[in-house]
């Protein structure tokens, strides 16, 4: 809010344009969906035209013409109550004190072409980078219930993509999708989290330091207004936008039946090209990724393919530390692991070394990023960074 | 001992015991790689122990099935002649001491009645930096190496007995 005093402005300053407030404010509208806003929009020909008719009362025959009639009462409310919303200061306050970008369709800065006809018609964003959305988009999204593995090798996707100059787009979800933000952002890289949820709301709560960096290195987005809290249903909604703000989307770790699956194939849909990196047959979380691949998802077998897929060159070239010498207790350490996890049991009687001689080579292999330590095994990691 | 206080009453227990206690580590029981769990499976079994009931056991080891070709392992009667070795050592140190073991060794002692030579301090401080380690758990792994010490009849605290100290206390289940 300004804070200059101006005795004739009484209503709360914002310093967006006409259309963009106008956009902002009907997305804020209490339930507004995506495709109400849509049709309003369309019947009124543009977010000025359509605030000011919802505003004089016009809502009233926009939501009840065509309506079943036991559904009339209800419809009523809701145009009552939006036609309080739009008149009211409150709502102007909310947007003049979060500052939103706001992204129309078919306007400048609205990032989806406009070849599908469920994008969304408004976007709200906010965050420090809004450069984030000019840069070639890659999403990167999986199950929450990743694996030591999955974790790392999302978090090394990020970073791949990060040090390429690629924005990373996710969900902000617990798993692959915090993972590989995470990685971008360590990478000092930029990100894109698309919300399931209004924008002031932090979902999962776990996740309110890593919404706070996306803020701060990139852009948060969301097709829903203020205050609108998670619900079940909006998360496949919202990862049409995933799929669609993504020139490609990679899927790290998917169950069969999971939100990364609905991104995928929505992504398949809209003709984004889908990278799904392999993994056991013994694992649920590669299930989804394997089946993927079965349907001709592009497999991902080292995280710079994606940058290919691009058309782009990886950016520096990462620093592959020497592997450690065959001989040395190290390298014979880290032979017996055989690229899958093992005890330190078993590594002592696969490489008859004494039980301590094998706990300084695994300490040093953790130390050096070879191996991962979790759950009382020893998890060789591809490729050290 | 277990002190049990009341309003009119004290109640002291004897307790001196070693507890002994396994688990899956998760709910199949299989363990990597045929487990078929999910993560939040996993994850919800987990809790059921917390950490600071766990942060108590002072070894902590992930046991896997047999191998086909694993080596014979040494007979019980071997291990057991290198324990009482151990044990004897440590009743020895502690003649001057109401305590007979090093677990028992309180927390502020530790440092003086378990010090580390130079490379041991560097190890000792490595693991101190880059390991989530609570205060009991670092006086912990110091008492476990000095009883690895103990069975490898050595005189000091050596790097890698901290560091296998350190490996036996691993983030299971």
């Amino acid at each position: 809010v300004s804070d200059r005093r101006e005795p004739e402005a009484t209503r709360p300053v914002t310093r967006l344009e006409p259309a963009e407030l106008s956009a902002a404010l009907l997305v804020c509208l209490p339930d507004m969906t995506p495709a109400r806003l849509r049709l309003l929009l369309t019947r009124f020909r543009g977010p000025t035209r359509a605030l000011a008719a919802v505003q004089g009362g016009a809502a009233r025959d926009f939501l009840c013409d065509g309506a079943p009639p036991e559904d009339i009462p209800n419809r009523l409310a809701r145009a009552r109550a939006w036609e309080l919303a739009a008149n009211d200061d409150a709502l102007l306050a909310t947007i003049a004190q979060r500052r939103p970008h706001v992204l129309i369709a078919d306007r400048p800065r609205y990032p989806i072409p406009d070849d599908v006809p469920s994008r969304p018609a408004v976007l709200l964003a906010e965050g420090a980078a809004p450069h984030a959305i000019e840069r070639p988009r890659v999403a990167v999204v999986g199950t929450r219930a990743a694996t030591p593995h999955g974790l790392a090798d999302a978090r090394e996707v990020g970073a791949v993509l990060a040090e390429a100059g690629i924005t990373v787009v996710s969900g902000m979800a617990i798993g692959i999708d915090g993972a590989a933000h995470d990685g971008a952002l360590e990478a000092g890289g930029t990100a894109i989290g698309v919300l399931a949820t209004g924008l002031d709301v932090v979902y999962p709560r776990r996740h309110v330091a890593l919404f706070e960096r996306v803020r701060r290195a990139g852009l948060l987005m969301s097709e829903l207004g203020y205050g609108v809290q998670p619900r079940p249903g909006a998360f496949p909604v919202r990862n049409r936008i995933i799929a669609l703000l993504a020139d490609v989307v990679v899927v790290v770790e998917a169950t069969v039946r999971g939100g990364a699956r609905i991104t995928a194939d929505r992504a398949l849909e809209f003709g984004r090209p889908v990278l799904a990196m392999p993994g056991s047959r013994r694992t649920p979380a590669a299930e989804g990724t394997n089946a993927l691949i079965a349907d001709g998802a592009h497999p991902l077998l080292d995280p710079s393919d994606v940058v290919l897929a691009l058309g782009l060159t990886p950016g520096a070239r990462r620093v592959r530390r020497p592997a450690p010498s065959p001989g040395s207790d190290v390298g014979r350490v880290l032979a017996a692991c055989g690229g899958e996890p093992a005890s330190v049991d078993q590594l002592a009687s696969r490489t008859g070394l004494a039980p301590d001689a094998v706990a300084v080579a695994v300490r040093a292999l953790e130390r050096d990023g070879w191996i991962e330590r979790a759950r009382g095994l020893c998890w060789p990691r591809e490729a050290p960074m | 001992v277990i002190r049990i206080s009341r309003q009119h009453t004290t109640l002291t227990f004897p307790a001196s015991f070693q507890l002994v206690a396994s688990t899956n580590p998760c709910p199949c029981g299989l363990g990597e790689p045929e487990c078929r769990c999910s993560e939040a499976q996993r994850a919800r079994y987990r809790r059921r122990l917390s950490a600071p009931f766990l942060d108590r056991f002072d070894v902590r080891v992930r046991v896997t099935a047999p191998e086909p070709r694993d080596p014979r392992g040494e007979s019980s009667a071997d291990v057991r002649a290198r324990v009482l070795a151990a044990v004897n050592r440590q009743r020895q140190r502690y003649a001057d001491w109401p305590w007979s073991q090093n677990a028992h060794v309180p927390a502020g002692a530790v440092d003086r009645l378990l010090p580390l030579g130079r490379d041991a301090d560097c190890t000792w401080r490595d693991l101190i930096a880059d390991r989530l380690l609570t205060g009991r758990g670092a006086a912990r792994i110091r008492r476990v190496a000095r009883t690895l010490a103990d069975i490898d009849d050595a005189a000091h605290i050596t790097p890698a007995h901290l560091e296998s100290a350190a490996v036996l206390r691993s983030d299971v289940p």
